[in-house]
């Protein structure tokens, strides 16, 4: 990228670098070095599942152990923008950056030492729901699947507007080139905000950063290292000790599984963050006044519009896709939203708006009331509410079991040969929501 | 959304809340119920997190990241002098108009001025030491025997030394 100097030398390299590693991650680490990175008791090494970073020493805790300087950063400081005023223009980041990228790629003198370590196509092909058929997508859970195709969306809408303001201008890529660049930014930009920044808009606060792009994501935020930014560039701190060898993470957020495979392509095993998205199954248990209820509380799950004029296949209804209006399940609990739709659900329809029930119910959600003096007072209420939590989770396995059926039979067919990465990671996806249901049934039975 | 480590991701919230006490959930249940935490839960652990405080209003940070909340007390000026006054801990059921009418030494609320630095617009340390006293004196306690107003004077005429940091 540009304002580089050329490497000096070659040898301090081999200190960063594990055995096995490919040639081209040792041109990016001269070209870091030379560019006054700092990188202590760190390097890069080939794991199990892919690149990341390993402890060389003993590191200990608040160690700073990398320093990446803002001339390495790669953000719309580094996009040339056409002089247009921004209404015209409106500057969108995402879009932008992943044509720059696109367009060094295209250059085939290229030999950018960032470019050339980025994820291959192919790779983000098998791994991003968003790239996988309409097939495969119908049979993930909803939440992924109105997830990914709002996705696709956006990139659409990137890639015309991409077209629109760097295409006239002679920068040149090809779609598929776009989509490349598209998924690298997508899973690799790192918030940056220094504060200097303070007039960018968040949403376009994001930066490329060499290097830092190579830990691995961990959910335990309070173990993993953190990342901080200022003005002069990324900083990467240690939270606990780690012994030579260890794997050393970050965390991108304390993020579900669901999540981190729309966003990202991958899922964690252990995620202690996990959890799954039921609207699908809650929705259909409350009549539209008792939605119209929630609505008016805050407590529904406020279902995702897309633009009307495209038609989706499949039966299922579009839902949220927004963090925080959502009905959850974990290991432990089902979510204090869920627990209140599902006891308004339990108010027939007839008595609502009056009686004593709903009013104790408004007062429970008012605060007026204490859960506790609730639960007692509605017993048999809660035992109802527990066997449609029942019937919900049913519900979820069921279905489960039905979309992975679909997908190993497609496994075995011939024109689904090529996606097979994809079907696999949408079955291993359903067997933890499955899991994660079975682990809450014999925690609370 | 793509960006990693986006802190607009968590959500904060502040509330007031009595210290070491479970307190009713009518402040709590309409913020966070939505935010899918359970208010009784949530109560308990703002209630473990101020054990330090039994018995005194203080603020509370909720950090709300993925439906957990991480409880800390944000210091005020009003729960710090009060706390410097060493009050036993009272049953606020019982007791109610609560006069604080004893006296604070000047060094504590230096000391408090100095927890107080980083919220203060104030240049000096001295202008903090002196909004410090303007809350004891609407708290209704006195500082060194005298009036905190009378303290402020003091400061402004030279007659009492404030250290610099």
């Amino acid at each position: 990228m540009p304002k580089r100097r050329r490497p000096s030398s070659s040898s301090q390299c081999q200190d960063f670098l594990a055995d096995g590693v490919p040639e081209s991650h040792q041109r990016l680490l001269e070209h870091v070095l030379a560019n006054n990175a700092r990188l202590s008791k760190v390097k890069i090494a080939r794991l199990p599942h892919g690149t990341g970073i390993v402890a060389s020493e003993r590191v200990k805790k608040n160690e700073e152990i990398t320093f990446i300087p803002k001339s390495l950063l790669v953000n719309l400081h580094d996009i040339p923008f056409p002089n247009s005023s921004p209404i015209d223009h409106p500057t969108k980041v995402h879009s932008s950056l992943a044509a720059y990228i696109a367009s060094q790629f295209h250059k085939s003198d290229n030999n950018d030492p960032f470019i050339s370590i980025l994820p291959s196509f192919s790779s983000f092909k098998s791994s991003m729901p968003l790239f996988w058929s309409n097939e495969v997508l119908d049979n993930c859970s909803p939440w992924v699947r109105s997830f990914a195709i709002k996705q696709q969306e956006k990139l659409k809408d990137d890639y015309a507007h991409a077209l629109k303001m760097h295409g006239e201008r002679g920068v040149e890529f090809s779609k598929e080139e776009y989509e490349w660049a598209w998924a690298a930014v997508n899973t690799r930009t790192i918030y940056y905000r220094p504060k200097k920044w303070y007039k960018v808009p968040a949403e376009d606060c994001m930066t490329m950063c060499p290097f830092i792009d190579y830990y691995n994501h961990d959910a335990k935020g309070d173990e993993s290292c953190t990342v901080s930014f200022s003005i002069d560039g990324l900083r990467v701190t240690t939270q606990k000790e780690y012994s030579v060898g260890e794997e050393i993470f970050v965390t991108y957020g304390e993020y579900n599984n669901d999540h981190l495979l729309v966003e990202y392509g991958f899922t964690l095993p252990k995620n202690q963050a996990d959890n799954m998205n039921i609207d699908h199954w809650v929705l259909p248990k409350l009549s539209s006044r008792h939605q119209e209820i929630l609505k008016e509380i805050s407590f529904h799950g406020y279902a995702f519009t897309f633009s009307q004029t495209v038609m989706y296949s499949g039966s299922d209804l579009m839902i949220s896709v927004d963090g925080d209006s959502e009905y959850l399940l974990d290991e432990n609990e089902v979510c204090y939203r869920t627990m209140m739709a599902l006891r308004l659900a339990v108010i027939k329809e007839s008595m609502l708006g009056k009686g004593k029930r709903y009013k104790d119910f408004m007062k429970l959600v008012e605060g007026g009331m204490e859960e506790d003096d609730y639960v007692k007072l509605y017993e048999k209420d809660e035992k109802k509410v527990g066997e449609l939590l029942e019937e919900v989770l049913k519900a979820v396995e069921e279905f489960g079991e039905e979309k992975t059926a679909n997908l190993r039979r497609m496994l075995e067919r011939e024109e689904f040969l090529d996606q097979k990465e994809s079907i696999k990671s949408a079955i291993g996806r359903w067997r933890q929501c499955i899991d994660i249901i079975a682990k809450h049934r014999a925690k609370n039975n | 959304m793509p960006p990693k480590f986006d802190p607009n991701e968590v959500k904060v919230i502040y509330l007031r809340a009595t210290g070491g006490e479970v307190g009713a959930s009518s402040a709590l249940a309409p913020k966070i119920g939505p935010l899918g935490l359970s208010p009784k839960k949530v109560g308990e652990d703002i209630a473990k997190a101020t054990q330090d405080w039994k018995g005194l209003r203080v603020t509370c940070k909720l950090t709300i990241q993925n439906r957990q909340a991480a409880v800390s007390v944000v210091p005020t000026a009003s729960s710090l002098v009060i706390k410097a006054l060493k009050e036993p801990p009272r049953d606020r059921k019982k007791e109610k108009n609560i006069k604080h009418t004893k006296s604070i030494p000047l060094d504590e609320i230096i000391e408090i001025a100095r927890v107080m630095r980083h919220k203060s617009l104030s240049k000096e340390l001295k202008g903090t030491v002196k909004e410090i006293l303007g809350t004891a004196f609407s708290v209704g306690c006195k500082v060194d025997g005298k009036s905190p107003k009378d303290v402020q004077e003091e400061i402004d005429n030279g007659e009492v030394e404030i250290p610099e940091e």
